[in-house]
C-alpha cells in the first residue's frame, strides 16, 4: 500500500475518502512553497546552475540537456535525485472511469478548463466545453479568475451530472484519467490526458520519473473465453501495455506496464476485460 | 542504453516573435519537442498571443529530437536550425 492511503485512506483507497475533499486538505501544503514548479517556466531560469538544480524543473532540463548530449551517467544521476526526493510528494495517480464517477459524487464545485500541458507543448487553446479537457476540483477554483493566462480561455463551472458526461465523452474520445496532487496531500483536479502532450505521463514513461504518475489501483485483465479479437480496444493504451497477439487472434495485456487506466475496459463491447486489484496480487502489490 | 547525441536545435528569437499564435512547429514536431511559454503572467489579465515577444518557443525534449527537419520546413519566418554536432563525445 502506498504512504498515501496509509496515511490519508483510512483503511481504504485515499481518494475514496470524503474527508480528503475537504477546504481543509488546502491548508497542509507547507505555507510559502510551490509543490510542483511549472516546467520551464521556473523563476530561476536565469540563476545559475546549482541553484536551477535547487527546483524540480531546473533539474529535470539539467536531466534533458545531458541526455541530449550523450551523457547518460549525469542523466541518471539526477533522475535518482528527483525520484528520492520527489517519493513523498507524488504528482497524480491514474484513475479508471468507474472511480472518477465516485470522486465526482465527493469532490466539489468541479470546473472544466482548458490543459496546461497542452497548451504549452502542443500550444492548444481550448475554448469551450467540448474543447476543455482539465477539471479542477475543490475550493481553490472559486479563486480562477485572478490568473487569466492561467486558465486561458476560461472556465465552466459544472454540475456533477454534467461532469459525469464530460468525462465520459473524453473517455470515449480515448483519454486517460488523472487525479491531481501536484505534489501536496490534496486533490487539486482530474486530467483528461494522452500521450505525448502531458507532462506527468511523458516523465514517467519516457524519463522515469516514478513520483510524477503513479499507477492505478487495478491492473486489467483480458478474459479470452470473452475477447473474439475485434480490435476494438487497440490503440487506446498510452503506456504501451497492450498489443495485439497475432498468432492468438486476442488483445495481449502487459500486466507489468499496464497502469489501470481502464481505457482498454471502456472501449471493451464484449465485456472480456475486467479490473483486478494491484494490492492483491503479490507480484505487482509494490509496483506504483 | 547506449549514448546517443540528439541534433542541436537553434531557435532565432527575434525572428520567432508570436510562437503561440503561429504554433506551426509546435504542433508539426512528431515527438513533440517544442514547448511554448508566457514570458511573464500578469494578475487579472490574459497575455495576447499576436504582442511579440509574450510568448517564447523553447526547446525541452531535445533529447527526442531526430532531426527529420520538418519544423525547418514549416517555419514561416526561417527562425529554425536544426544540426547535428560535428563531435561526437565517446
Amino acid at each position: 500500500m502506498c504512504r498515501m492511503c496509509n496515511s490519508l485512506g483510512q483503511g481504504g483507497t485515499w481518494y475514496l475518502n470524503p474527508k480528503n475533499y475537504s477546504n481543509r486538505m488546502y491548508k497542509l501544503r507547507e505555507p510559502g512553497k510551490r509543490p510542483t514548479e511549472a516546467l520551464g517556466n521556473s523563476p530561476n531560469a536565469g540563476a545559475g546552475q546549482e541553484a536551477q538544480a535547487q527546483t524540480a524543473a531546473g533539474g529535470f532540463r539539467m536531466a534533458l540537456e545531458a541526455k541530449a548530449n550523450g551523457d547518460l551517467d549525469t542523466f541518471n544521476q539526477i533522475i535518482g535525485e528527483m525520484n528520492r526526493r520527489a517519493l513523498m510528494r507524488p504528482g497524480g495517480q491514474v484513475v479508471p472511469l468507474f472511480e472518477v464517477f465516485e470522486v465526482l459524487d465527493m469532490g466539489m464545485p468541479v470546473a472544466a478548463m482548458m490543459c496546461i500541458c497542452r497548451k504549452n507543448t502542443r500550444a492548444c487553446e481550448e475554448c469551450s466545453l467540448s474543447e476543455y479537457t482539465c477539471m479542477g476540483l475543490g475550493s481553490g477554483m472559486f479563486k480562477w479568475e485572478r490568473w487569466p493566462e492561467r486558465y486561458r480561455g476560461g472556465v465552466e463551472f459544472l454540475s456533477t451530472k454534467q461532469a459525469k458526461e464530460w468525462v465520459e465523452y473524453w473517455d470515449k474520445k480515448g483519454m486517460m484519467h488523472m487525479l491531481m496532487q501536484e505534489g501536496g496531500d490534496f486533490i487539486g483536479g482530474l486530467c483528461n490526458c494522452d500521450y505525448p502532450d502531458c507532462g506527468p505521463i511523458r516523465q514517467r514513461i519516457d524519463y522515469g520519473l516514478y513520483a510524477q504518475l503513479v499507477k492505478g489501483e487495478f491492473v486489467c485483465f483480458i478474459d479470452w473465453d470473452k475477447c473474439n479479437g475485434c480490435g476494438d480496444c487497440l490503440g487506446r493504451c498510452h503506456y504501451n501495455a497492450l498489443k495485439w497477439e497475432a498468432t492468438m487472434e486476442k488483445a495481449h495485456i502487459d500486466q507489468l506496464n499496464c497502469f489501470g487506466c481502464g481505457l482498454c475496459e471502456t472501449a471493451c463491447p464484449r465485456d472480456a476485460i475486467s479490473y483486478l486489484d494491484r494490492k492483491k496480487i503479490p507480484g505487482l502489490a509494490n509496483v506504483w | 542504453m547506449y549514448p546517443v547525441v540528439a541534433p542541436i536545435i537553434k531557435i532565432d528569437q527575434q525572428r520567432c516573435l508570436t510562437p503561440f499564435a503561429c504554433k506551426r512547429c509546435i504542433q508539426t514536431c512528431p515527438t513533440a519537442v517544442f514547448g511554448v511559454f508566457e514570458t511573464k503572467m500578469v494578475r487579472m489579465e490574459e497575455t495576447d498571443k499576436y504582442e511579440p515577444g509574450t510568448f517564447r518557443l523553447r526547446v525541452i525534449y531535445r533529447d527526442k529530437c531526430s532531426g527529420c527537419n520538418q519544423c525547418v520546413e514549416v517555419c514561416p519566418e526561417d527562425a529554425l536550425s536544426v544540426t547535428m554536432p560535428s563531435e561526437v563525445p565517446a
